[in-house]
């Protein structure tokens, strides 16, 4: 099975942040790919802390492959001289928030796909939903690229990609999905 | 006076995806929606060509004639986006194997004009 959820330090590191208020957010300007998308990463500022949540490319060696890789979440503490872009020409906004976070979720997809005769499973980090006093931010994964939705409003576990968006479009692969949701307050 | 824009190719204007294909199929066929030919990985597609690094540089050059190009990431890819919301980028190395690789999103337009979300390795051909 390909797990590129988040390992246990990563969740211990995440789980800091419950209880904190995020002073604020920087990431990308929203300008460079419309809506609501930035690339690689976004940073959270707490008054003790800084903690880059980063949407790198990581092998994938879903059925054996050697050529393939997916974008796959991971957290870590930085200095904010390190929060910056992807992007060697681009500078980063700082947005701020002030409010402290409740309770953050991790969205999980489990899949078993069948595909050219053999069979493997994927377990993927798609979302990771912050709760604060009156709404809910998500930072959601794109399948193929490094690029990072950032949604805000309530209820927003209805507004993220179907399960199995990765594999929908292909006719040769067979799945099955299933989508947990992981809470760290 | 505004901050001036770089574009895919010499002289372009701000161009969708769809302006592309002809151009692009022209030179690289396409077949049920994909360029190249099935890879070795589920989700890949290959283009095998002698010249690899040359061929990727080319295709990305005429699918993505007209994107806005101003996102030049840290580890030698760029990432160009269409006027239709579509999104390419073209990656020098990868972080498998090495090769280069391009890649198309729609990202959830509606129309694709027959062409599917994919990734595209290319392969020296032996």
């Amino acid at each position: 099975m390909i797990n590129f959820c988040l390992n246990e330090e990563e969740k211990s590191i995440l789980k800091e942040i419950v209880g904190k208020k995020i002073v604020k957010f920087r990431h990308d300007p929203f300008d460079k790919f419309g809506g609501d998308t930035v690339y690689g990463n976004v940073t959270l500022f707490t008054d003790d802390s800084i903690y880059m949540i980063e949407y790198d490319y990581a092998p994938y060696p879903l059925f054996g492959s050697k050529d393939d890789d997916h974008p796959r979440f991971s957290i870590k503490r930085i200095g904010e001289e390190e929060a910056i872009s992807f992007f060697s020409d681009v500078t980063q906004i700082d947005v701020p928030c002030n409010d402290e976070a409740k309770e953050i979720e991790l969205v999980e997809d489990y899949a078993d796909v069948e595909w050219d005769g053999k069979n493997d499973s994927t377990k993927i980090l798609i979302a990771i939903i912050f709760r604060f006093k009156d709404y809910e931010m998500a930072i959601q994964g794109d399948y193929m690229m490094p690029l990072l939705d950032i949604l805000k409003g309530n209820s927003l576990k209805d507004n993220l990609v179907r399960p199995g968006d990765e594999f929908s479009d292909d006719p040769e692969t067979k799945f099955k999905v299933t989508r947990t949701y992981v809470d760290l307050h | 006076m505004g901050l001036r824009v770089h574009y895919v190719g010499r002289k372009q204007a701000f161009r969708s995806l769809q302006d592309n294909i002809e151009h692009t199929i022209s030179s690289y066929p396409l077949s049920n929606g994909n360029f190249g030919v099935k890879g070795s990985s589920r989700g890949v597609r290959e283009i095998r060509s002698r010249n690899h690094e040359g061929t990727a540089k080319d295709f990305f050059n005429k699918i993505a004639q007209g994107g806005i190009l101003d996102l030049k990431t840290i580890s030698d890819g760029v990432v160009s986006r269409m006027k239709d919301g579509s999104i390419v980028s073209y990656r020098k190395y990868t972080s498998s194997n090495n090769s280069p690789a391009v890649e198309i999103r729609f990202r959830g337009l509606k129309s694709k004009y027959g062409i599917n979300d994919q990734k595209i390795h290319f392969v020296q051909k032996k």
